[in-house]
């Protein structure tokens, strides 16, 4: 496994102890480990694939367990897309070494995920004496005001807002829901003994090959209720946002991703996906920058964020045909500003739009001329006024975001 | 400096004539010894042996030389040991070198339940000196360190530094460990009429003990990408460990020196360190073996650990250099026949890396928006290791698929690596209303 610095510089490379026979088609870290998909057959990818998670230790990328999806009589096994269903928090007032309980708190309330059995990574410390340590322990029970009890003594202590992660489920996106060739399926994996928890079909989940799993909570105003643990994937050019704790599994946001040709036509393929903060990364051969389109023969990142920003502007013109009769009418022109959500583009405080007009004729206005602010619905409103000379009139609307 | 050693022959190591490297030439059968800026300077044609394929790796462990070729119908592989022959001894103090002359081969040849390939192994030898001066007739010794030694052990003396030429300078000989004492460093033989010659105090002593070889396949015999360390007793050839695991595969090139046992395993020489217990690995470090379009790896032909000077010599066909103006990478490649050059990989920390982190996001609005991108600069050196008092220079530059406009602010434009290696700054965008796309880089001062 290769390190790397933004610019492709290789800052350092841990070998595996165990060998990878085909290329490895998702790659996963869940805080803790390295999780791997690959295809049993390269050749032949609908023979099934395995999922390994690995460990950096000592310089080497050490195997921990690998899981086995080979196709039966029960699945066709088809994937290139896996992620981990992961969760952080932090101690809420530390933990001493040698004791087995403490609490803890977190940005989305999940504590009822932490059942008997779950492991938790703990770290790295910031207490003095244990500073950069790390620690896997086992749940054995939970209680009132967010109690952990594990099984055994903590080798190391922990101060108030040290992390923790643990991981509960691997989801993964399979060419086929069962043994049928035309619906994808959404299988649920426990993440500890490999078992299949569920299936979940779906026309959405066909033809997917990046997927990951964030805890969203970089939105403000209106979708702030949407800062929630996702199960996030690409499929064709959009980003959707699967709320894996939802027993309908409901995709409850979807944002428009600008992986397409400059003339639209071509959807490019992303083979992977990361999150960092507000930002995402979609690993790409074939970009379009600003209309500018490039390929390449390896794999570059481009950048995408969770931040709304107004992708659209819709005009309307009520009424859209007038007769040239020098001001005697005039015309209700709104715009609406969407988002990459397909939402109202709203930003606190609102962004501005300016409109504009050319043709028409002498005496042809719209009004206002200058920057007004878009309302709650990302809308804003002017009037056309005629002029005298009949023909094609074209309206603009430029948005600026404040 | 890519050029230097310019050998026809993938294989290389140092011997007994200090600033000279020497490979085996299989077209012409014989050991070359070479200036480093390749300079032809000693051939000395095989004796008792042939190569019967191309030598892959090439090691001296102070007296002999050991090499590793295949056996020719893939029947496996064979490791010979090799002496500059003759040498001065007590009855032949005069003579002068004019072959290189076969001693001995471990010979693997594929079984049913294994099958060897390999391109590179490593002989477990240690450079030990004379503790005090010995006088021709004695049959006790003491060394500086008998730690390595046991009864049955055979060392070999010298050269010899005892009185002037024509008398004991220069001779060599061995011995067989009768006894050991490893705390006082006193060794006991058994040899009719004692020393042969005399030695000075710090005259060198050779003890070689054991083989490592990387097999490419696992302890199975099996092809399977998983590659496993043997090790040999030598010279009775007993298999002492094996370890088996894919950090052992695809290894091209190694050496054993001091307690270290390095090889090169992808992009990174990584080494054990036997004075400890585990066969843990105790370094790893990243060794500038991609190519320019940072994915193609440089392989490794042979490889010398020089820790005396704090360095690996890499022998390769080809070299990735970065200016130092631009960063640029170019890969060069050795021209033919003679396309092998060392290229050093110095064992003293240096900074290889500078990622950057950008938070809370890398997108912003222009001024007069609040927004900033808080930028953390990690620095790492080969080990991985953070790098501490680097200044760091930050810039920004608009890139080729941005709209115009001007970039921003920098608070501060530079700043000082901390101890866990980071530096730290505020981008502060421009007033420019457009969609621009900057590049943000961190240079090293």
């Amino acid at each position: 496994m290769i390190q790397k610095a933004d610019d492709g510089t290789l800052a350092f490379s841990y070998p595996l102890d165990t060998t990878i026979s085909s290329e490895v088609t998702s790659l996963e870290h869940d805080g803790e480990s390295f999780w791997t998909q690959e295809n049993i057959d390269d050749g032949d990818p609908d023979a099934g694939f395995r999922i390994r998670r690995w460990l950096i230790e000592n310089f080497v990328m050490v195997l921990q367990q690998t899981f086995l999806f080979d196709t039966d009589a029960n699945d066709t096994f088809e994937s290139e897309a896996m992620t981990i269903e992961h969760y952080e928090a932090v101690f809420t007032s530390g933990a001493v070494e040698n004791t087995t309980t403490f609490t803890v708190s977190f940005e989305t309330d999940i504590f009822d995920l932490i059942t008997p059995g779950t492991k938790l990574f703990l770290g790295p410390s910031t207490k003095v004496g244990f500073v950069g340590e790390n620690e896997s322990v086992t749940v054995t029970s939970t209680g009132p005001g967010k109690l952990i009890t594990v099984s055994a003594p903590l080798t190391n202590g922990f101060l108030s807002s040290d992390d923790l992660v643990f991981s509960k489920n691997i989801w993964f996106f399979n060419e086929h829901f069962q043994k049928s060739l035309d619906v994808g399926a959404l299988y649920k994996v426990n993440a500890l003994d490999g078992s299949i928890l569920s299936r979940d079909q779906s026309g959405a989940y066909i033809g997917i090959n990046a997927t990951t799993f964030h805890e969203l909570d970089s939105f403000t105003g209106d979708l702030a209720t949407n800062n929630k643990p996702y199960l996030v994937f690409i499929r064709t050019t959009n980003l959707l946002f699967l709320n894996v704790n939802d027993s309908n599994l409901t995709i409850e946001l979807s944002s428009v991703q600008n992986n397409l040709s400059a003339d639209t036509v071509e959807v490019f393929d992303v083979s992977d996906i990361g999150i960092e903060g507000e930002t995402i990364f979609r690993l790409q051969q074939k970009f379009n920058i600003n209309g500018s389109e490039s390929t390449s023969s390896t794999f570059n990142y481009q950048l995408a964020t969770f931040v709304p920003f107004p992708i659209a502007i819709a005009l309307t013109a009520e009424p859209a045909i007038l007769p040239a009769d020098s001001g005697a009418s005039n015309s209700i022109i709104t715009a609406t500003v969407t988002d990459q959500y397909n939402l109202a583009f709203v930003t606190s405080p609102a962004a501005t739009i300016v409109f504009s007009t050319s043709g028409g004729g002498t005496g042809a206005n719209i009004s206002p001329t200058g920057s007004q602010n878009l309302d709650p619905n990302g809308q804003a409103e002017a009037t056309y006024t005629t002029g005298d000379a009949a023909g094609l009139v074209t309206i603009s609307a430029i948005v600026t975001i404040n | 400096m890519p050029i230097n050693v310019q050998l026809p022959d993938a294989n290389f190591s140092t011997g007994p004539e200090v600033g000279f490297f020497y490979s085996c030439d299989f077209d012409n059968q014989r050991l070359v010894r070479v200036q480093a800026d390749g300079t032809f300077a000693e051939g000395l044609p095989v004796a008792r042996s042939t190569f019967r394929n191309p030598v892959k790796e090439l090691h001296f462990d102070g007296t002999f030389f050991w090499t590793l070729e295949d056996l020719p119908s893939s029947l496996g592989v064979v490791i010979k040991r090799w002496r500059i022959s003759p040498f001065p001894t007590a009855i032949f103090p005069g003579v002068t070198p004019f072959e290189f002359r076969w001693q001995d081969e471990v010979t693997l040849i594929n079984g049913p339940n294994m099958r060897w390939s390999a391109d590179a192994f490593a002989i477990e030898h240690y450079h030990l000196k004379f503790d005090g001066s010995f006088l021709q007739g004695v049959s006790a010794i003491k060394v500086d360190d008998a730690s390595r030694i046991s009864p049955g052990d055979k060392l070999y003396l010298g050269p010899s530094g005892f009185g002037v030429t024509g008398t004991f300078v220069g001779n060599q000989e061995e011995i067989t460990v009768l006894s050991v004492n490893s705390t006082t460093g006193d060794v006991t033989f058994s040899k009719g009429g004692g020393l042969e010659n005399s030695f000075l105090s710090d005259d060198p002593i050779t003890l070689h003990k054991s083989i490592y070889l990387f097999n490419d396949n696992s302890f199975g015999g099996e092809d399977d990408g998983d590659g496993n360390l043997v090790n040999f007793d030598y010279p009775s050839r007993q298999q002492l460990f094996t370890d088996n695991g894919a950090k052992y595969a695809s290894v091209t090139a190694a050496d054993f020196s001091g307690d270290i046992l390095s090889w090169v395993r992808a992009f990174q020489i990584v080494e054990i360190d036997f004075s400890t217990p585990s066969l843990d690995l105790s370094v790893s470090q990243e060794s500038n073996l991609v190519e320019d379009d940072l994915g193609t790896l440089i392989e490794v032909f042979d490889m010398i650990s020089d820790f005396d000077n704090d360095q690996y010599l890499k022998l390769q066909d080809r070299e990735t250099t970065e200016s130092l103006a631009t960063g640029a990478l170019t890969t060069e490649v050795f021209p033919s026949p003679r396309k092998y050059n060392f290229q050093v990989q110095p064992t003293d920390s240096f900074v290889n890396s500078v990622a950057m982190e950008f938070s809370p996001n890398r997108f912003v609005k222009p001024l007069p928006s609040a927004d900033k991108i808080f930028i953390t600069t990690h620095v790492r050196d080969q080990f991985n290791f953070p790098v501490l008092n680097e200044t760091v220079d930050w810039s920004a530059d608009i890139n080729v698929a941005s709209d115009p406009g001007s970039v921003g602010t920098f608070n501060p434009a530079s700043a000082v690596t901390n101890a866990p290696g980071i530096a730290e700054t505020v981008y502060t965008p421009s007033a420019t209303p457009n969609d621009m796309i900057i590049d943000i880089t961190a240079d090293l001062a």
